[in-house]
């Protein structure tokens, strides 16, 4: 079933929108959930609850693209779920290397705290990540929003493994580059 | 910054930025995914992408939040800006971060209309209250009122305490009163021995107001009253100096009727005025005696929380006038008061009249609980947001076109309202134009946008959408994008 069709059953609260979904992005949503929780169980629940959190929303949020939605909450969901756990800090999943390589261009001090100053912050970003190539700005979202492997992101783009690390670690460089001259120094 | 927050935040991002990510692989057979961008928001999280880019920052052939031209038709497609979800901070009652309501241009969004004949200048017998009053004291801070209109700005007041020294009508007057004055009229009050004023009230003694110098919800101490005419440059306020009428108070250029009357007719013999040049205070008592001793109708009753006798009206008067459970604008009409609810500054459509005469309660079919008090929009915010942007960058209205007509009104407006057990905010955007006709016409159009808020997403949605699910309220009524004939004198 396309997308528009699953939404119409979302709007209809007929629960066949659950089951369409489920089947559709079931797969997809885990491996989300997979790349940042180690734990099997947890990344069940967390998509569970995506089937759920989407569910309240729709209606009245109308998603253009369902793939993106669901994708965002299960991202919301394995990252808190991730903070409450004791044992976020150890354990598989790539969370914690995108962790130590974000690190490499996130601003230091008190340069970012309140909410507006996140958003301008992001808004550096986003700017900054219009300007890359798609392949480049393609590589860099499946890593730090996907989190997904580099092997994966690798056979995402049909390219090698070495070659994601090689555009991951010159893209780090560059945006690290790119926030000191916005004002933020690492 | 923390490196997870930065990973909780690339759920931010833009998702034409996202769907890159999504690039389908070259060696699978499923179908290529729409290239399309998706403009519109997703899970109510995007950036806000006027806030600090310029235009040298947009790749070439992209835009992010501003109209772009059709060149083969010449249409002006309206592109809405994005507004990322922020929580709203549970703060004291008493705190008041929010701002309903916002011009970015002009004051009024309910269009230039015509030019008209000024109102007449008199001091009005036919006022609820009449009084002679010492002023006590000037207080320093500017005030407006909590319940905002959203058509008009507001206007800033100061307040003036009187000592009441004789009644000509009303009942129960009190003593002891604040009196609420535009901004705008400038006068050193002072300076004066009484004034006779021509009066209403506005609200009890606990009355909520917006105390624009602290940044604050202020009650006051005193009932609060205000010209009848809600003008008082119209006439309604007469100042005597050693016991004789004393004109300086109205020839200040902001009190422009009563510099024009000064100038033209103080000295003619006008039978339905109060006062003249040369008159003493005893003459202006007497010819407003005089013009009262006409009237049929009874005085107004000013009310007060003892006026209640005591029961659940009286209760419910008095928490809602406390604050503990929530702020409350009201005001008084002649026999009650209507409490309507605010949350951050902005208004919701939970309302509670109460009759001081029956003690009859009405309150309003919605009402917010404290469940719906934990998770709202922050709407405020999103306004203000919205107001920022909007100075940077004005914004192209989605029906009308610019092309030779003068925006004489931009604002934002933002509210609550519930649906069934939902909480929404909305955030409207208000555009009013102007364009001369033919001969003595000339056109207004009018036109909105509307961000629809949830504690998680926020998106546009048309007026259709809108009225659906919310209603009609505070939208404006005239039709939208359509040329709206002014007349002209």
């Amino acid at each position: 079933m396309d997308d528009r069709g699953i939404i119409t059953l979302y709007n209809r609260r007929d629960q066949r929108a659950i089951t369409e979904t489920s089947a559709k992005y079931g797969r997809y949503c885990l491996s989300i959930a997979r790349n940042i929780l180690w734990n099997m169980q947890d990344c069940e629940e967390c998509v569970n609850d995506t089937w759920l959190h989407a569910w309240n929303a729709i209606p009245p949020a109308q998603p253009n693209c369902l793939k993106l939605f669901l994708a965002k909450i299960t991202r919301n969901l394995s990252l808190n779920r991730r903070k409450e756990s004791s044992r976020q800090k150890r354990g598989g999943g790539e969370y914690p290397l995108a962790l130590e390589e974000v690190g490499e261009f996130i601003p230091g001090g008190s340069s970012v705290e309140t909410a507006m100053e996140e958003l301008a912050f992001m808004e550096a970003v986003a700017a900054f990540l219009r300007r890359l190539p798609q392949k480049e700005c393609g590589i860099f979202i499946r890593r730090y929003f996907h989190m997904d492997t580099t092997a994966a992101i690798a056979d995402h783009f049909s390219t090698t493994e070495g070659n994601v690390l090689k555009i991951l670690s010159r893209t780090r460089k560059k945006l690290k580059d790119y926030l000191e001259q916005e004002g933020y120094t690492v | 910054m923390k490196t997870e927050r930065f990973l909780e935040l690339m759920n931010d991002l833009p998702e034409e930025l996202l769907q890159k990510g999504e690039t389908p692989r070259r060696k699978r057979s499923f179908p290529l995914l729409a290239a399309a961008a998706c403009i519109t928001l997703l899970a109510g999280i995007c950036l806000f992408p006027l806030f600090t880019a310029s235009p040298t920052d947009v790749p070439h052939g992209e835009s992010f939040g501003e109209s772009s031209l059709d060149e083969s038709s010449g249409d002006v497609s309206y592109e809405p800006i994005v507004i990322p979800v922020v929580p709203l901070e549970p703060s004291s009652p008493q705190a008041l971060s929010g701002q309903s309501l916002h011009f970015i241009q002009g004051s009024s969004a309910n269009g230039s209309g015509g030019a008209s004949a000024p109102p007449r200048f008199e001091f009005s017998v036919y006022a609820q209250c009449v009084v002679k009053a010492k002023l006590t004291e000037v207080l320093e801070d500017l005030y407006q009122p909590l319940e905002v209109s959203p058509s008009y700005r507001p206007t800033q007041y100061r307040l003036l305490k009187f000592e009441t020294l004789e009644v000509y009508r009303g009942e129960d007057v009190p003593s002891e009163f604040y009196y609420r004055i535009p901004a705008y009229l400038q006068g050193e009050f002072t300076k004066y021995d009484c004034f006779f004023l021509s009066m209403s009230q506005v609200g009890l003694a606990g009355y909520a107001t917006v105390n624009l110098t602290e940044s604050a919800v202020e009650q006051l101490r005193l009932p609060l009253f205000e010209d009848y005419l809600g003008k008082p440059q119209l006439g309604g306020i007469i100042a005597f100096t050693d016991g004789v009428f004393d004109e300086s108070l109205w020839q200040d250029e902001s009190w422009i009727y009563g510099y024009q009357f000064g100038d033209h007719l103080l000295d003619a013999e006008d039978p339905y005025l109060v006062v003249h040049r040369g008159y003493r205070e005893e003459d202006t008592a007497a010819a407003i005696r005089e013009q009262i001793a006409d009237l049929s109708y009874p005085p107004e009753k000013v009310l007060y929380l003892s006026s209640l006798p005591e029961g659940e009206a009286k209760a419910l008067a008095e928490e809602l006038l406390s604050m503990e459970n929530g702020i409350y604008a009201h005001w008084t009409t002649v026999s009650s008061a209507v409490f309507t609810r605010f949350i951050d500054g902005c208004q919701t459509e939970e309302r509670i009249v109460i009759d001081f005469a029956t003690g009859e309660i009405t309150p309003s079919e919605v009402s917010y609980t404290p469940s719906d008090l934990e998770s709202l929009p922050n709407i405020a915010l999103y306004a203000e947001m919205l107001a920022k942007s909007y100075r940077e960058r004005l914004p192209t209205p989605p029906l009308v076109d610019p092309a030779g007509k003068e925006l004489l009104s931009l604002s934002v407006y933002a509210w609550y309202a519930k649906a069934g057990d939902q909480v929404y905010g909305v955030c409207k955007t208000t555009w009013v134009y102007y364009q001369d006709g033919e001969g003595y016409t000339a056109y207004n159009y009018f036109d909105e946008a509307y961000l629809l808020c949830t504690p998680e997403e926020n998106r546009t949605v048309t007026r259709e959408e809108l009225i659906e699910l919310l209603g009609i309220r505070n939208l404006l009524r005239y039709p939208l994008g359509e040329a709206y004939e002014i007349p002209l004198c």
